[in-house]
């Protein structure tokens, strides 16, 4: 059954401390851009009642530089990051993908925190966070901690992240090489990806697919192989062992596999 | 060209003002964009209730029992309605002309019966709309589910139906030199306008006043009277403004019966808006088809037989026929010709006509099969269609009102730039990408219906325009409007359409591509009149300004009424009417319908046009866009061009979604559509639109009406998807004969 809106309710805490006090003394579900919360609880799969609006958290927006990190609060929009010089400076497949992204209007309310918490393997950004070997600083009221992004997803739809933390920023630490990102869906826009890839031409290459498996994939295999040498006939080869695409409603095991190696190609031969 | 404009001048009234054929944007534009347009869903009554059906989750079963106690307990319900506490609703009667037409007949609650997953078979009512859905969603129902078969492949026990017959298809298909024998399947497709359809209900004693998402509210009334049992006089339809409906919304279904019957059982007004996931299931669909289609052939390419054989989907109890044959008998010259039909009665609901109903799926078969005979006989295209054309309609055997399809195409390909086509496949590139071209040629059916209005010429210089059509979000007001500016010489400004209400003289439904040409004549009729009664009391009556004058002297223009030969006599309308006592000179027009009428019986009437479409693809993921598309329309005379443009964009838009996103699915273990929501049911988005050049080529229709225009609200679909499927396989070598095209099948290697 689905609730009804006028059963839910929500706090609008104004500072993180706050936000924080109220997460640890009650379960509440925060809602940043609520384009992926709404669709669940439209569609019935999100049973909660009580939520925690965290867009009014300042220390959760921004993007700045702090050393060698591209720092970006986990309430930052698409649209934000597409705009970013410092993002274009230095993750420009970021902003690639933050531009593929729905369309306009999600462009404009989805936050980079909201697609690594939502935790779909499909979420366009997560192969770039993925490739950068991105941090992701998590605070609750208690205590703060940072988490690899790499180390941050459990299984399908399932991470690392406790009920009373939030996630704060997200931070890239900067790479040189050539950065690549390919986005395959239906349509040209508000598609959801049949695949992703983004990936990164250092001398250890960094490689990582989207819609592949359970959770977004860093394919370490396949790296090791291209930076050992591998013809990359014989590490499209690993890459195949690597994933474990399925049918559904989006696209087919057997596309999925062809395209994933054709764009490992492709990223290789560019 | 000659122009009708003459003809449609009202007696004495001076040098057209040229309003015609020009570029107006919709007068209806500004209420739109500024959001006071008032949709039904918007319409809001005092003391109003709010109405969520409870629909099946079972595709096939009988009803055990409904427990409606613990939403009854809930917050704000008012009532749960169902079927032995809601008062019975009637059958309709069977539909005269295109009056009284509704796909799915049964009532609801007629019986204990689920022939389709999402039948609505309780209804809950509330104070708040969220309250009703929270009660609706407690409603407790217990079926006894049967094996229901939602089966996609098409088959059917009962012989075919002949549709069109003329010579012996088989004997020259055998013994043709060149032969194309395919299958063509095109999906379920739902009609997906972005506004929900929504009923609001409100009785005053045995009178009730639905606001309707409607397309056909003279239809609506017919239909509803006899449901519900009251006189025809006790309801009024209104219908001001519609978020579209591409043909869904022509015909009542079952939420609006049910908004109605609820509303007097509760006593209060009633809203009901149907959800998005509803509108996969109750509000009808294009239903699948499969077509086999075979054409023989000489090595010249001159046709010897075509052989068009195909199926729907219907639902359980209603026969709705794809007359996906509508176009084979006519759109070439071949002797020997079969059409058949049948149908596939699966556990889904009722189909209904969605833009271009028949036509569309059946030249997307047609077309396609064309295109194959082409390669094989390695024959361009287009000097395929050409060497098939038809001196007259080889069906009736009557000429064409008006037909320029080979001008279509060597337009076309003028500004397609075909010349340039390299016609192996995949040999053309372009940045990395290849490239595909193909084309298809298509027609619609052109036509007129009855139509009665209305003009009124006020004091203050104003004219109303009334009819009981409505504007469907194409622009009907507008180029109502238009007439009646023509017709009058007032200007645009001081003139007001009214649409959307049954108390108005009856006027068509919005189905077709019909409206324009079946109201711009009794509009027209109607100004006429209206300008000659100005006249008469121009000149007749104790205090006339021009007393004893013959009205024939007499001219309207600018608003006064002089003597033709002395301008300067000028009397305004208001001292004219205010002399003769007069609130507003007014007048009735008619048009007639072509359906069995003169024309009909001495014409074959249709539209014709050629669409062009450029693929691209990208070979290592398959991606898939079109890239450029040029669309020629032979539609008659174009009214307000700028609005017919919307039209075709409109319709070679939705055709890219027809072409390679668009299909419903449908889950074997319940029956349920899979992709009931715009997250899965894939549409086109602006970003899939290409640049699309669209030329008409005005040629005025003589026959149809005096301004020789017919419609275009379908045409620009038919024939796109075609004519995409012809680009993927120049891109690809994939002949992609089941849609949508799905980029998973073109890969290669
Ligand atoms: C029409 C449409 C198109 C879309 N297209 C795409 C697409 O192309 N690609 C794509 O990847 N996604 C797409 N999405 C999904 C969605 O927009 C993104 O995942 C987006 O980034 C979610 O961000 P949000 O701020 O809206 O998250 P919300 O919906 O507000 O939240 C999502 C989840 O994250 C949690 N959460 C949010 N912020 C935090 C935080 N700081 N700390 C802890 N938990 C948090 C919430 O509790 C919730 O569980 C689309 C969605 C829609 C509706």
């Amino acid at each position: 059954m689905k609730s009804a809106l006028s059963q839910l309710s929500f706090a609008r805490p104004r500072t993180l401390e706050e936000a924080l006090t109220l997460l640890r003394d009650e379960p509440l579900v925060p809602i940043a851009g609520a384009t992926d919360l709404y669709v669940g609880l439209n569609f019935g799969t999100l049973k909660a009642q009580r939520f925690l609006d965290i867009t009014r958290l300042e220390e959760l927006r921004g993007i700045s530089v702090t050393g060698d990190r591209l720092v970006i609060g986990a309430g930052t929009t698409y649209t934000t990051i597409m705009h970013s010089a410092s993002v274009r400076a230095h993750w420009p497949i970021l902003a690639d993908a933050a531009s593929q992204v729905g369309g306009v209007q999600i462009q404009n309310r989805g936050t980079l925190g909201g697609n690594v918490a939502n935790a779909s393997p499909a979420g366009d950004t997560l192969p770039v966070l993925a490739v950068a070997d991105a941090i992701l600083q998590l605070r609750s009221a208690q205590s703060q901690r940072a988490v690899p992004f790499n180390s941050f997803y459990t299984g399908y739809r399932q991470t690392v992240l406790r009920p009373d933390e939030l996630i704060v920023s997200i931070e890239l630490p900067m790479v040189e090489g050539k950065q690549w990102f390919r986005k395959v869906g239906t349509r040209a826009a508000q598609a959801i990806s049949k695949l992703v890839m983004a990936a990164v031409r250092t001398e250890a290459p960094r490689i990582a697919l989207g819609s592949v498996a359970p959770t977004p994939l860093r394919l370490r295999r396949t790296e090791a192989a291209l930076a050992g040498g591998s013809s990359i006939e014989d590490a499209i080869g690993v890459l195949q062992t690597e994933i474990t695409p399925i049918d559904d409603l989006r696209s087919s095991e057997a596309y999925r596999r062809a395209v994933a190696g054709n764009l490992l190609r492709r990223f290789w031969a560019s | 060209m000659s122009r009708a404009r003459e003809s449609s001048r009202a007696p004495g009234a001076p040098e057209a003002p040229k309003v015609i054929g020009g570029k107006l944007p919709r007068i209806d534009g500004p209420l739109k964009v500024s959001g006071r347009a008032v949709y039904t869903s918007d319409v809001s009554l005092d003391g109003m209730l709010y109405a969520v059906p409870v629909p099946s989750t079972i595709a096939s079963g009988r009803i055990v029992s409904i427990d409606a106690a613990a939403a009854r307990k809930l917050a704000g319900v008012r009532a749960v309605y169902y079927r032995g506490n809601l008062r019975p609703f009637f059958r309709s009667a069977p539909p005269q002309g295109f009056s009284g037409l509704i796909d799915e007949k049964r009532p609801p609650f007629e019986d204990d019966v689920v022939r389709y997953y999402g039948q609505y078979v309780a209804v809950a009512v509330a104070q708040t709309m969220e309250q009703a859905k929270a009660a609706a969603d407690a409603v407790r129902v217990r079926y006894a589910a049967d094996a229901h078969n939602v089966e996609p492949h098409l088959a059917t026990e009962k012989p075919f139906r002949t549709e069109s017959e003329r010579g012996n298809a088989d004997a020259a298909f055998q013994s043709a030199p060149v032969k194309i024998d395919q299958t063509y399947v095109t999906p379920t497709e739902v009609h997906n306008p972005i506004e929900l359809h929504a009923t609001v209900a409100a009785w005053e004693g045995d009178r009730v006043t639905l606001y309707e998402t409607s397309q056909a509210i003279m239809n609506h009334r017919e239909v509803l009277y006899q449901m519900l049992g009251v006189p025809k006089e006790n309801v009024r339809v209104v219908s001001h403004f519609l978020g579209s409906g591409f043909g869904g919304k022509l015909w009542p279904w079952t939420h609006s019966i049910l908004a109605a019957g609820v509303a007097r059982e509760v006593g209060a007004p009633v809203k009901l808006v149907v959800s998005r996931q509803s509108m996969f299931q109750t509000v009808g669909h294009r239903p699948r088809t499969q077509q086999r289609f075979r054409i023989g052939a000489g090595h010249d390419g001159k046709l010897l037989s075509l052989h068009h054989e195909y199926l729907n989907q219907t639902s359980i109890l209603d026969d709705y026929g794809e007359d996906c044959g509508e176009a084979t008998p006519f759109m070439y010259s071949v002797p020997n010709v079969r059409v058949i039909s049948a149908l596939a009665h699966r556990n889904i609901g009722t189909p209904t006509a969605m833009r271009g109903p028949g036509a569309v799926p059946g030249l997307f078969a047609m077309e396609s099969a064309m295109d194959e005979l082409a390669i094989a006989l390695n024959i361009d295209p287009i000097e395929l269609r050409r060497r098939n054309e038809p001196q007259q309609d080889e069906s009736s055997k009557l000429p064409f009102s008006s037909r320029h399809l080979v001008e279509c195409m060597q337009v076309g390909a003028e500004k397609f730039g075909w010349a340039r086509r390299d016609a192996r496949v995949g040999a053309m590139k372009r940045d990395g990408l290849t490239i595909g071209w193909g084309m298809a040629a298509c027609s619609w059916g052109a036509m007129r219906s009855d139509a009665q209005a209305s003009v009124e010429i006020a004091r203050d210089g104003t004219v109303t325009v009334t009819t009981a059509t409505q504007d469907v979000g194409t622009g009907t007001y507008t180029v109502l409007a238009l007439v009646a500016a023509e017709a009058t010489g007032i200007s645009l400004d001081k003139i007001d359409v009214r649409l959307g209400d049954t108390s108005l003289p009856p006027g068509p439904i919005s189905g077709g591509s019909w409206v324009t040409a079946s109201v711009i004549p009794a509009v027209s009729n109607a100004a006429r009149v209206a300008v000659r009664s100005l006249l008469t009391m121009s000149t007749t009556g104790p205090n006339a300004p021009f007393a004893g004058a013959k009205f024939e002297d007499l001219q309207f223009a600018n608003g006064r009424v002089s003597r033709k030969r002395d301008p300067s006599t000028g009397v305004p309308i208001g001292e004219v009417l205010a002399r003769a006592n007069a609130r507003a000179a007014v007048g009735d027009g008619q048009s007639s319908t072509t359906l069995g009428g003169e024309e009909s019986k001495k014409y074959s009437l249709h539209s014709y046009g050629a669409q062009f479409a450029e693929v691209s693809w990208q070979p290592e993921t398959a991606r898939l866009r079109v890239s450029r598309f040029v669309s020629v329309i032979d539609a008659g005379r174009m009214l307000n061009p700028k609005p017919a443009r919307n039209q075709i964009e409109g319709a070679v838009v939705m055709g890219i979604g027809m072409a390679l996103f668009e299909e419903a699915r449908y889950d074997k273990r319940y029956g349920a559509p899979i992709n009931s929501n715009l997250a899965d049911y894939i549409v086109s988005t602006n970003a899939d639109a290409p640049p699309i050049d669209v030329t008409f080529l005005d040629h005025p229709d003589p026959v149809l009406n005096e301004f020789g225009a017919r419609g275009v609200g379908e045409i620009g679909l038919a024939g796109t998807a075609a004519a995409i499927t012809a680009a993927v396989y120049h891109a690809t070598g994939v002949r992609v004969r089941e849609l949508p095209v799905r980029i998973e099948d073109l890969l290669r290697g």
